[in-house]
């Protein structure tokens, strides 16, 4: 499969009084034409700065990206311009984000903030950008569309604002869609409902998603591939039918067994003990050794590198061998 | 929107009602009385006694006050004892005076404070931020009695640059432009004193607004669009850090016809400021009740505009 977008040795680094902190840490993954990706983790594991780094969308200060590559159809979007970026952002690559509540300026219409995106991006006339702009309301889901162009965001539920930020970002037909939690605020049968927008449209358009999440329900309902990530760095990556079935990893293995499962009668729901380390006092070998059932003496001095164990199937852990991946 | 601002305007009659029998009561609880500051102190008692007798001053207090609220009604606000001039012609000469150097100062304050707290709150901790933290301290904790002084010596005594005082020069029959320059000219330091004074606090509260709306998510969305950093600060910014900033302009609306007493007296600027001082100090009822009255009408008109304004940026608040 073509390659869409590749990081390489990403590092996001946030310099703050208490020290530095390294919130993505030598990631690297990519993501093919017409794939859903997903990368899953706890809170606070790097997720969102890593889709946050790709758009150059990190506050700085404290925030900076301290090296690596993002190549975006054979261009690293860390060399270019602060224009040229732009340029992409919202256009080829547009973003949702996890707070529909508060992710729309609260004094514009929806129509404005819509209409907004198009003008910039599209050569369209003022009548042409509304009309296209009621035209992905509808496609999105949204009843009156025509009407609710002149809406306020207040006036809107959860779901809709959520549907609406999904209009916003899918009317330019961007080739890579970020979606950060695009569910995580919404309740359960509204999720199912935005999930099934975002794979229809996915079908529809050919655009490739990059969906960060912690919900593993959400994982396997979307997914083509599925990146795991602990304290800023990647621990496995497979294929989602592989992963939910041959997980390699023990913080893999931790995640799928905390998922609550229906059919099962269980007392209490398993937990992976302990606690996310600290991001100033990272355990000098592989960070979820403290935590980790199946440590051994290596894990605690030394990190484990991420190795390809069969075909498509990466993880970083000293239980594998497995050839190098460089 | 329209029966909304009917509506208050109806509210404002029970307010204005209430206001009065409160200024009036006040005036009673004073001491003296009118007749004492109005007639010559040699004068008899027996002519003291009809004066009374024909101000219904030996009458109780709620009949005094039907005479008093009945009169200001037909828009009959009395005679000023020390100006001998009907009050509404006295607050008319002097009011303008004051509400030409408060809407010069509130418009200057707010063509400055609003960019300079922006640049400040996107430039946080930078020098320009540090200068202007410095100067808004100064500017608060500066008296403006002190700080208007202080120009006058060095701007006015020293280099000769504006007149020490007044608002045109004595004598002066100019008209049209010529006029309007003199004015300007005088105009200035007072100008800058009043408006150090509220830019200052202005600023600061800008400034904080902005800084608490460009960590919103939405100004991330703004960004993630691809729009440039100016159309993100100042279209999908502003427009929300303005929402409390236009709280805090409403309030000074109806300061801009209270007049500023210090300043006005320092400059002598012939405004209504220093006038109802004099007007307590001569124990010029009439013209002091015209006055506070006239105020609190002010004021609360300045509320309700300060409420259309709001929802006019607030597209959340809407009258029912």
């Amino acid at each position: 499969m073509e390659k869409l977008l590749e990081i390489k040795n990403l590092k996001t680094y946030f310099y703050t009084d208490e020290g530095i902190v390294k919130a993505v840490d030598d990631v690297s993954l990519k993501i093919n034409k017409g794939e859903t990706m997903c990368i899953v983790g706890e809170s606070g594991c790097g997720k969102s700065i890593t889709a946050m780094s790709i758009l150059r969308l990190i506050p700085n200060p404290p925030g900076r990206i301290e090296g690596g590559e993002i190549v975006f159809e054979g261009r690293d979007l860390l060399k270019l311009s602060e224009e040229e970026v732009r340029s992409i952002r919202g256009n080829e690559i547009s973003m949702i984000f996890q707070e529909p509540m508060t992710s729309l300026n609260p004094v514009f219409t929806i129509g404005n903030q819509i209409i907004e995106a198009i003008m910039l991006h599209q050569n369209l006339s003022k009548k042409a950008a509304v009309e296209k702009a009621v035209e992905v309301l509808k496609l999105v889901g949204i009843p009156r569309a025509d009407e609710i162009i002149n809406a306020y965001p207040h006036e809107l539920s959860g779901g809709m604002r959520q549907r609406v930020m999904i209009a916003m970002a899918m009317v330019c037909n961007p080739k890579l869609l970020i979606a950060d939690e695009p569910t995580t605020a919404l309740d359960v049968t509204i999720q199912a409902q935005i999930l099934d927008l975002m794979r229809k449209l996915k079908e529809d358009t050919k655009t490739s998603i990059m969906l960060i999440t912690h919900d593993l329900g959400v994982v396997a309902e979307m997914a083509d591939y599925i990146s795991v990530m602990y304290s800023g760095k990647i621990v496995e990556e497979a294929k989602v039918l592989e992963l939910f079935k041959n997980p390699l990893h023990p913080y893999t293995s931790g995640l799928l067994a905390s998922k609550p499962q229906i059919h099962i009668d269980k007392e209490k729901l398993y937990a992976i003990p302990g606690q996310v380390p600290s991001s100033f006092d990272l355990p000098k070998g592989c960070y979820f050794y403290p935590r980790c059932e199946r440590a051994m003496d290596i894990c605690e001095q030394c990190a484990p590198k991420l190795k390809q164990i069969h075909d498509g199937h990466y993880v970083a852990c000293h239980l594998y061998g497995g050839e190098e991946n460089e | 929107m329209k029966q909304y601002i009917t509506r208050r305007l109806l509210e404002m009659i029970p307010v204005l009602i209430g206001i009065s029998i409160l200024i009036f009561a006040i005036f009673q609880l004073a001491p003296g009385d009118p007749v004492s500051t109005m007639v010559d102190p040699k004068a008899s008692a027996a002519a003291k006694a009809k004066l009374r007798e024909q101000m219904h001053l030996n009458e109780p207090m709620l009949v005094q006050y039907k005479y008093w609220a009945t009169d200001i009604l037909k828009g009959n606000w009395g005679e000023s004892f020390y100006f001998k001039q009907p009050v509404k012609k006295v607050i008319n000469s002097y009011i303008w005076n004051s509400f030409y150097l408060s809407l010069a100062s509130f418009l200057l304050s707010a063509a400055l404070s609003i960019p300079i707290g922006v640049l400040s709150a996107t430039r946080q901790y930078s020098k320009f931020d540090y200068i202007f933290t410095v100067f808004a301290l100064i500017g608060i904790s500066m008296p403006s009695f002190f700080f208007g002084l202080l120009l006058i010596k060095w701007f006015a005594v020293d280099i000769k640059l504006f007149p020490v005082s007044g608002m045109t020069v004595p004598g002066s029959t100019a008209t049209g432009f010529a006029l309007f320059q003199d004015v300007m000219h005088h105009m200035t330091l007072p100008l800058v004193v009043l408006t150090l004074g509220s830019l200052a606090g202005l600023m600061r509260y800008t400034r904080s607004s902005m800084l608490e709306v460009i960590r919103q998510d939405y100004i991330r969305t703004a960004r993630a669009k691809g729009l440039r950093e100016k159309v993100v600060i100042y279209k999908h910014g502003l427009r929300n850090a303005l929402i409390p900033v236009v709280t805090i302009f409403g309030m000074s609306l109806p300061g801009l016809f209270s007049g500023a007493i210090i300043t006005e007296q320092i400059f002598n600027w012939p405004g209504i400021g220093p006038i109802g001082l004099q007007a307590v100090n001569t124990r010029d009822y009439t013209l002091l009740m015209g006055i506070n009255m006239l105020l609190a009408a002010l004021t609360l008109l300045g509320n309700l505009i300060a409420d259309i304004t709001y929802a006019l940026v607030d597209p959340r608040i809407r009258f029912k």
